[in-house]
């Protein structure tokens, strides 16, 4: 299997007066392709720190993430963006739809970006997969939560992906609806053969992911490897419970 | 995604992006329309103005040659002129002078500029008269033309008479346009044409009597006129005559119409400067909007550049449509301007479209605008995609530091200054006196930016904690994030500033003139009294039970050198100041009067024979203009008679009282034996007496002129008048700016406050409550712009009334208070109406609505 994340001694600290807060601490871990992957833990944590780092939002203090091989901190923010473009999905708890374009129009930026042929026959498909098709022109603010957030997982999935991270992707949602986005985040994931990372305080959501890391205070306190069976990951959670 | 491809993309997303903003955006396009649209009315009119005055170059003139003399051409002289006109094709010749009129119908008397005329002139262009043929009549015998305003004021018509001197004539008919002179002279000294050959019998013509004697020729070659005035020359003393052709009246008129469109372009240029803050405060409170987004989409992989583009695009989008509606309306002022300014132009304006013209205030508009838009917009470069995760998060920490941004504040002063350097510029002047503009504009700004941010840190600091709820939410949205309090103040502020400011100083000279009524000080002057009249005048003041409160010797000379300069030879260049040439008024004394003050050096004291040479005092504007210090020499021609002087003293007059003021004042015992003829000041109860006087005078001696009070107010008045309307005009492109950043911001932060005020009714205030928190907070925003703006208009019309017009600033408290009421009122207004139905609808409906 090759590598799509490799996160070495990665930390990130902040300069507050002539204190130095750290956020993250020596963080290491690597994820394989089509792997999933949960970052929990408590508000404050560091999780969405780690997430932006790895996703190329931010630059690290000290450390290096590798993307696809590809040493993020050796990039400028505009390459760091192409290779967002080109190899990352992003799904947030707010959804972050762009309110002045409609479902359709939100779904086939990345694939605009890129250049791909037909964004918007690839944008209907995937919002068809979603089962959107009625609501291609609608803007985002015609939209429920839940479709709101399915419009932002066709458009994570459209540039086709090699990482997906998703932050909190049922945070802002009720129950039923986020079973539903589960489900479809999960089935499009496996469809694609994407790599998955998802941060969350869901511990039922965190379950369903092979990885589970527990951040707090900004270092990595425990780590359940890939091949833990689901029995070891009840025990992990239920500790934490 | 190669280049084009991104660049493409861009200008999609811009436009896409640009939903549900664009009738908002739309809306901040007008804060740069007007500025554009005066911009490019001005440029147009100079450029028809230019043309017209090139078309009719030849009746600005009415002749090929003009030969002006200040004094009776001399027989050798009169020889010249005698070939010269029988030789070429047409003559006309004119003696022109100031005289009272009077109307025997009515019994008014009025200072008029008297013309003798005889012959055809103008030999181009038309002497519009009403009826239309009346200008023939001036060679049948005692005929006159007469100003319409004069035959206003006397209430006299067509076919009455005017008596001028011991004549009486018959008016023929009214003067309703002359080539090349502006309406605005008959405010200045009603025009009356009468035929030459009556003038010897009018009596006016005296010894020491200020006349201009003009010969006009049609010449049989124009094209030779410059060899024509070259031959005649040397032949003429030069100190008295002028040759004037239609090229030196193009020239001339051309430098006033330069200073005109200087002037008008600059007040266009402040509208613009200011729509441009306004654009640049909407940009900025747009992308703070947009930060969400931009994020967002940076998260997805959009380049930083490409963020910028989108926006850019948007902005450019504003630029381009608010500077085409622009110059569209500019067009329209274009054909209004010429009606404002009739009265102030001697031609006939050809009004037509000048695509350079508008092409170039196009392109100063849209410069000006894009680098405004551009300071707030570069941001978006530096927005993190991070922002997308973290909604509270701050990315401004560094934009303080960018380069890009001291570029763009270089590029905006440069811009500003090289517009403003270009437009001041002028031969004799140098090149920095173009920076004056804006460091005054500057500076202007700065005192308003920072009396506001001091109010402000002030009203946080010493906030009214125990005031009622409503007066401290109002207080404390004026400094709501994004409330743009500063750039309203600013724009409100100056708009406010620049009319005030017109207004105040023009009150204060009128109003100046008005104390001088009161406190018995004279307010009826007579002048032009021949020795032999002296005492009949006094006797005639007397029997009228009027004292001579001050009887003043006048002697005329002339400068014949100014510091070893001759000035004969200084005429040679045109652009010398005509302060060399005049003829001046003197008198003796050895004191001053109360409205003199020594500025420099000591005040002489009588001549006793033995002085080398003769101690003079100047007046500070005369002294200014020539450029003459304490010690300096010169040569006075009086009447002749060579007469040394040296500088010794420069005094500053005051012009606000009725009395005769001197620009050179002579000792005592020098001129005495010079010819000479008086003026006195006398002081009438009202302006009946005063009437009834100068009638009697008019009736006794013809040959005196009179001017009270009530003429200089009615003269200042009608100049001043046309003058503002112009500024006040240009200025008002200015204030409605102001009012249309005022409605832009506060429909920049309508869904604040619409969301403010569901919330606050949410939680239980009243319809009342939500619009008393809104009036408290217009009225201070309008309270302060008005105040600071009205404040620094005293200051500024205080320095121009001092230092300018030379007379003490008075202050009418009314106007002042009046213009503070109109501009809250305003504000307050304008505010409710953009802020209509936020208080009143109910929160669900406003949140839906809003939301979409």
């Amino acid at each position: 299997m090759s590598i799509a994340l490799d996160v070495k001694n990665l930390s990130k600290y902040y300069i507050s007066g002539s204190k130095r807060l750290a956020v993250l601490e020596d963080i290491n871990f690597t994820l394989e392709k089509e792997d999933t992957c949960a970052i929990i833990g408590p508000s404050g944590s560091g999780k969405t720190t780690l997430m932006g780092l790895c996703a190329g939002l931010d630059t690290p203090s000290s450390g290096e993430v590798f993307l696809q091989g590809l040493q993020l901190s050796k990039l400028t923010e505009d390459e760091r963006a192409q290779v967002r473009n080109r190899y990352v999905g992003f799904v947030f708890q707010n959804f972050q739809l762009i309110p002045t374009l409609n479902a359709l129009e939100n779904v086939m930026v990345p694939a605009e970006l890129q250049a791909m042929p037909s964004p918007s026959k690839l944008a209907k498909e995937l919002l068809e997969t979603v089962g959107l098709q009625d609501r291609l022109t609608h803007y985002p603010v015609q939209l429920s939560g839940g479709e709101q957030q399915r419009v932002a997982l066709a458009r994570a999935f459209i540039n086709k992906p090699s990482i997906l991270f998703a932050d909190e992707p049922t945070g802002n949602l009720d129950d039923e609806t986020s079973h539903q986005i589960e489900s479809l985040l999960f089935d499009l994931n496996k469809q694609a053969g994407t790599t998955l990372v998802i941060v969350t305080h869901d511990l039922e959501l965190a379950q369903k992911t092979q990885h589970i890391m527990r951040i707090k205070g900004g270092q990595l306190q425990d780590r359940i490897p890939r091949d833990s069976n689901d029995s070891d990951k009840a025990s992990f959670i239920s500790d934490l419970a | 995604m190669n280049l084009v491809q991104s660049f493409v993309w861009s200008l999609k997303m811009a436009w896409r992006d640009s939903r549900t903003y664009r009738r908002k955006l739309l809306f901040f396009t007008l804060a740069i329309v007007l500025g554009t649209a005066a911009l490019v009315a001005i440029n147009s009119l100079k450029e028809n103005l230019t043309q017209s005055v090139l078309r009719e170059s030849k009746s600005l003139l009415g002749a090929d040659l003009l030969i002006e003399s200040s004094e009776p051409f001399q027989p050798e002289a009169e020889q010249i002129l005698d070939s010269l006109k029988q030789a070429e094709e047409k003559y006309a010749e004119e003696v022109s002078f100031s005289s009272m009129v009077l109307s025997p119908i009515s019994g008014k008397t009025r200072l008029a500029q008297v013309r003798a005329l005889e012959g055809d002139f103008p030999f181009y262009g038309e002497m519009e008269t009403e009826p239309a043929m009346a200008k023939s009549k001036l060679s049948e015998g005692r005929f006159a033309l007469v100003d319409e305003g004069l035959l206003v004021y006397f209430n006299t018509k067509i076919g009455d008479s005017l008596k001028v001197g011991k004549l009486s004539f018959l008016i023929a008919g009214k003067l309703k346009e002359i080539p090349g002179e502006a309406a605005l002279q008959t405010f200045v000294g009603p025009r009356v044409y009468i035929p030459k050959s009556q003038l010897a019998n009018t009596g006016l013509i005296q010894r020491g009597s200020r006349t201009k004697h003009k010969v006009f020729l049609k010449l049989n070659n124009p094209e030779e006129t410059q060899a024509i005035v070259s031959s005649l020359e040397p032949q003429f003393d030069l100190s008295l005559t002028r040759f004037i052709t239609p090229e030196d009246r193009q020239q001339s008129l051309g430098k006033a119409i330069e200073n005109l469109y200087r002037f008008l372009n600059l007040t266009g240029f402040i509208a613009l400067l200011l729509g441009s803050i306004g654009i640049a405060s909407a940009v900025n409170v747009y992308v703070k909007q947009k930060l969400d987004t931009i994020a967002t989409i940076r998260c997805l992989g959009t380049k930083s550049w490409q963020t910028l583009v989108i926006y850019l695009t948007q902005a450019m989008a504003m630029g381009v449509i608010g500077t085409l509606a622009g110059a569209l309306l500019g067009i329209g002022v274009q054909f209004l301007l010429p009606a404002l300014l009739s009265d102030l132009l001697p031609i006939n304006v050809d009004i037509y479209l000048s695509p350079l013209s508008i092409l170039q205030a196009v392109a100063i508009s849209l410069g000006i605008t894009l680098n405004f838009a551009l300071l707030p917009l570069i941001s978006v470069r530096r927005i993190s995609p991070l922002r997308a995760l973290r909604t509270n998060f701050e990315e401004n920490a560094h934009m303080e530091n960018d380069p890009l941004r001291w570029l763009i504040y270089g590029l905006i002063a440069l811009g500003i200054c090289t517009f403003s350097v270009f437009q001041i510029n002028s031969p004799g002047l140098d090149w920095w006196y173009g920076l004056i503009f804006p460091g005054a504009v500057g500076v202007a700004l700065g005192l308003l930016a920072l009396i506001t941010l001091g109010f402000i840190l002030g009203l946080k600091r010493y906030f009214p904690n125990s005031a009622s709820y409503v007066w401290r939410q109002g207080l404390s949205n004026l400094f709501r994030p994004n409330n743009q309090t500063v750039v309203l103040i600013l724009t409100i502020g100056l708009g406010t500033f620049f009319i005030t400011t017109l207004y105040f100083t023009q009150d204060s000279i009128l109003k100046q003139v008005n104390v001088a009524d009161k406190n018995g000080q004279p307010n009826l002057i007579l002048y032009d009294i021949q020795p032999d009249q002296k005492q009949g005048v006094e006797n005639l003041l007397a029997e009228n039970g009027l004292g001579v409160m001050q009887s003043v010797p006048i002697v005329t000379m002339r400068f014949a050198k100014v510091k070893d300069m001759d000035v004969r030879a200084l005429r040679k260049d045109s652009t010398n100041n005509n302060a060399y040439f005049w003829e001046y008024r003197t008198t003796y004394r050895d004191t001053l009067t109360a409205t003199e003050k020594i500025l420099r050096g000591k005040l002489h004291q009588g001549m006793k024979g033995n002085e080398a040479m003769v101690e003079v005092s100047l007046a500070t504007l005369l002294a200014d203009q020539l450029n003459l210090k304490l010690g300096d020499t010169l040569t006075f021609d009086v009447q002749g008679l060579l007469l040394a002087a040296k500088v010794t003293s420069i005094r500053q007059l005051n012009f606000s009282r009725i009395q005769p003021n001197f620009s050179i004042l002579f000792p005592t015992g020098v001129l005495e034996e010079a010819p000479q003829f008086y003026a006195m000041v006398t002081r009438t109860k009202d302006s009946k007496e005063s009437a009834l006087i100068q009638k009697s005078l008019i009736e006794a001696f013809p040959n005196v002129s009179s001017i009270d009070l009530e003429l200089i107010l009615q003269t200042l008045d009608g100049v001043l008048s046309k003058i503002t309307l112009v500024i006040r005009f240009m200025a008002g492109f200015s204030i409605i700016t102001g009012f249309i950043v005022l409605a832009g911001a506060i429909l920049t932060s309508r869904y604040q406050r619409i969301r403010e005020s569901v919330l606050l009714r949410s939680l239980g205030a009243v319809r009342s409550q939500v619009m008393q928190i809104m009036v408290i907070e217009y009225f201070f925003l309008g309270i302060i712009s008005a105040v600071i703006g009205v404040g620094l208009s005293l200051l500024s019309s205080w320095a121009l009334t001092e230092f300018i017009f030379n007379s003490p600033f008075v202050i009418n408290v009314l106007p002042v208070f009046v213009s503070i009421l109109l501009v809250v009122s305003l504000t307050i207004g304008i505010g409710l109406l953009i802020s209509r139905g936020a208080h009143n609808r109910s929160p669900l409906e406003i949140l839906r609505l809003e939301a979409t």
